[in-house]
């Protein structure tokens, strides 16, 4: 009976692009403040509610139509649907799954219409903080990233989600189920197909 | 829950969570059990981490500044647009009624009007009037309701 290797000795709980509990509380509170702002009026409101999450929604429309053009239209407009339809949110709702559902309706639209997503590669490589050298060269990488941005499109639409909220959006098992509305037990099993897919296919082609 | 004991065809993403920090406690100790007896599992738990050394290292580019410009625009054009078409209307509007007041009492204070015009005069104001209120009513219940269909929840 061997013991498991080290690195597997317990639960990864600091991986890297985890949101801070206490930031993500925070956060709610601050949107809570500037909706009811908006609610009563003040146009600054809805764009302190812009500013804080357009570059997170730009995050949700790349991922879901593939290219910076449709995520920057598919962006716009649901900041405009949200516009028109604040005066409906339930107030001390969290304001995430909220507009996450909008960014995707509009994203998902975008990519209906125009099939402009091929060639991009909108992901760049982290300098490793840790110290240890990184193993691949500068070809080598652009390879891989651009091989491990294609299979992401590949996933089927409930896998890429999940994939895209949790590596790239940094979002816990339990906010992404409330963003997607699915049970718990179903974040898990789709983040689980989804990487044995992602790893199948990227080892399959000869990448390490 | 299910029990404390893993079982490979039912609890197989319990190892990506194990891996991720989301397993709850009872969960986690059954797969730090299954682990040190199952070599097929460590080796899983290998493939999969090696994998997400390479997740780790990638990251969304950041959004392009000429994004935000452009949300920022088309939110103040709607802003701006909104408030034109305010102004406009009611602009209009007043510009509207005072011309047709005039025209009335004109009519309404000339001598040679007959009383059956005075009352039909009157009657137009009136039926207009009930006209305009019933348009507004009808316009502000299908906004109400327009903005539901406009959000898939
Ligand atoms: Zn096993």
């Amino acid at each position: 009976m061997t013991a498991p290797p080290p690195e597997h000795d317990g639960p990864n709980r600091s991986a890297p692009g985890r949101v801070d509990e206490r930031l993500a509380a925070q956060e709610r509170q601050l949107d809570g403040r500037d909706i009811e702002r908006f609610l009563a009026g003040d146009q600054a409101g809805f764009e302190a509610l812009v500013r804080r999450h357009w570059r997170r929604a730009y995050g949700i429309a790349l991922g879901l139509t593939g290219s910076g053009d449709d995520a920057m239209d598919a962006t716009q407009k649901a900041f405009l649907r949200v516009w028109k339809a604040l005066p409906d949110f339930r107030c001390g709702e969290p304001f995430f799954p909220w507009l996450y559902r909008i960014v995707r309706n509009c994203a998902l639209n975008q990519r209906r219409d125009e099939k402009r997503h091929r060639g991009e590669m909108p992901l760049e490589w982290v300098d490793r903080d840790d110290g240890r050298p990184n193993a691949l060269d500068v070809a080598e990488r652009v390879e891989l990233g651009g091989r491990v941005w294609e299979e992401i499109q590949r996933l089927p639409l409930e896998q890429r989600e999940v994939v895209m909220l949790f590596y790239f959006q940094g979002l816990k098992y339990r906010e992404i189920a409330a963003a997607l509305d699915i049970p718990l037990g179903t974040v898990m099993s789709r983040l689980h197909a989804a990487r044995l897919r992602l790893r199948d296919r990227l080892t399959s082609g000869g990448a390490r | 829950m299910t029990g404390s004991v893993f079982d490979h065809e039912r609890d197989a993403a319990w190892l990506s969570a194990f891996a991720d920090g989301e397993l709850d406690d009872q969960q986690e100790a059954a797969v730090k059990a299954h682990l040190a007896v199952c070599a097929a599992c460590r080796e899983e738990m290998v493939g999969l981490s090696r994998f997400d050394l390479v997740m780790a290292s990638l990251r969304l580019k950041e959004a392009p500044p000429e994004a935000w410009e452009a949300i920022e625009a088309r939110l103040s054009h709607r802003a701006a647009r909104r408030a034109g078409w305010l102004l406009l209307t009611a602009g209009a509007a007043a510009t509207f009624a005072w011309g047709a007041w005039l025209g009335v009492a004109a009519l309404l204070g000339a001598s040679g009007t007959p009383w059956w015009v005075k009352a039909a005069i009157l009657a137009a104001c009136v039926g207009g009037l009930l006209l305009l209120v019933s348009a507004l009513r009808e316009r502000l219940y299908a906004r109400r309701r327009s903005r539901y269909e406009d959000i898939v929840r």
